[in-house]
């Protein structure tokens, strides 16, 4: 991540194909509070779990290997 | 009971099916599994077959749905495929293909949220043998013992843990969570939690048990702690071998960050040794698992395995 990529508090960006909204950044411990734009489920990531663009990649979830009915 | 939320990601329909044709291949290889490419004349209703009766359909939404709507949708495909499997055509195009007389229908789907599919499985079941009382002449391509079964991601767990590590697909394992930032704490004793609360003091500068941001980010580390604990434990048991790889880097780098963190003395660098470890060791693991791991995945396992370092005393940051 070069640093103008860097997100700042209120940047729109995109947790794999979802956008979210920058709350806060801890840049010492690259991390980052962001929440869903569509429903405002607030969370933390890794900063670097966020992108420009939607990360459209196919992949399928732990959750499923596991059988989490939750 | 995990209470960990994760991600979610992204999957085509496409890439659901090629993915399901690749666990068929492998669990029904000595039953010469046969894939049907739905390219000439369409797929004949089924994605592919076995030489013992056994035929699969698969279906995956390509975006999230309530619970509701996921099982409405779930059952229209079954419907329709069904239909599909009692029409006239079908009969024909199955014996061209050569496909035996049907004892299993696979719906194969990533999972279910609602008992209803499985009420539905059984009626159009019901359909399909009284059809074929009817007209036994017509449907002799269908076994008197003909079931419906529903198929799950969970279903095919070893064989999909094979396939994404070994790169026989573009699809990636997510493993990334959603972290609130409000820890169990009866998940992680007293003695790791001070741990983690002393290095991060360190690491930062600040000895304010009041100061917001501190707590923060304490409080993120034990989640990640926790969660890191949960994941790995569930990769042991669901995918061996992507936890034997990922442990052995941990181990490797671990030891190199326990030489480091120990060797330095000058607290005033503790931020710029920290940064420096998470800067390295994200790009280990991104050498190592780009190709099989969300870039999701990677920063939670990156800051997992960071936290069980902080909370076990391999990495050590002087305060003093």
């Amino acid at each position: 991540m070069t640093v103008q990529d860097l997100p700042s508090i209120g940047d729109k960006r995109y947790l794999l194909q979802r956008e979210v909204t920058v709350i806060k950044v801890y840049l010492m411990f690259q991390l980052i509070k962001v929440y869903y734009t569509e429903d405002h489920v607030e969370f933390f990531a890794d900063i670097s779990a966020v992108t420009t663009c939607p990360d459209t990649t196919n992949s399928i979830s732990l959750r499923l290997l596991k059988g989490d009915r939750s | 009971m995990s209470i960990m939320r994760f991600i979610e990601g992204y999957m085509t329909g496409n890439a659901w099916e090629e993915l399901c044709v690749q666990c068929y291949r492998i669990k029904y290889q000595n039953e010469h599994y046969t894939a049907i490419p739905a390219m000439q004349g369409g797929d004949a209703g089924i994605e592919g077959f076995t030489m013992n009766g056994i035929v699969h359909q698969c279906y995956c939404p390509e975006r999230e749905y309530s619970d509701d709507d996921l099982y409405k949708h779930q059952r229209e495909k079954m419907t329709t495929d069904i239909n599909k499997l009692i029409s006239p055509d079908y009969a024909t195009r199955l014996r061209r293909l050569g496909v035996p007389p049907i004892m299993e229908w696979h719906f194969v789907i990533p999972e279910y949220k609602d008992s209803r599919i499985i009420e539905h499985a059984e009626t159009k079941r019901t359909e399909v043998i009284a059809e074929k009382s009817k007209r036994p002449d017509v449907f002799e391509y269908i076994r008197e013992d003909f079931k419906i079964i529903i198929k799950t991601a969970e279903d095919f767990t070893p064989e999909i843990s094979r396939i994404v590590r070994t790169n026989l697909t573009d699809i990636r394992l997510n493993l990334a969570i959603q972290h609130t930032g409000t820890p169990d704490w009866s998940q992680c004793d007293s003695e790791k939690v001070a741990n983690i609360c002393r290095k991060i003091k360190a690491v930062m500068h600040v000895d304010d048990d009041k100061n917001d941001d501190l707590n923060d980010v304490i409080n993120m580390y034990i989640e990640f702690y926790i969660s890191g604990l949960e994941i790995m434990n569930s990769l042991h048991l669901n995918a061996p071998d992507f936890y034997e790889d990922i442990y052995k880097l941990e181990q490797s780098y671990k030891n190199e960050v326990k030489i480091r963190t120990r060797m330095h003395t000058n607290r005033a660098l503790n931020q710029t040794l920290f940064d420096d470890i998470l800067n390295e060791f994200k790009s280990k693991l991104e050498s190592d698992f780009s190709r099989v791991l969300t870039q999701a995945s990677i920063g939670e396992l990156k800051q997992d395995l960071i936290a069980s370092w902080l909370a076990d005393c391999s990495m050590e940051f002087r305060s003093v």
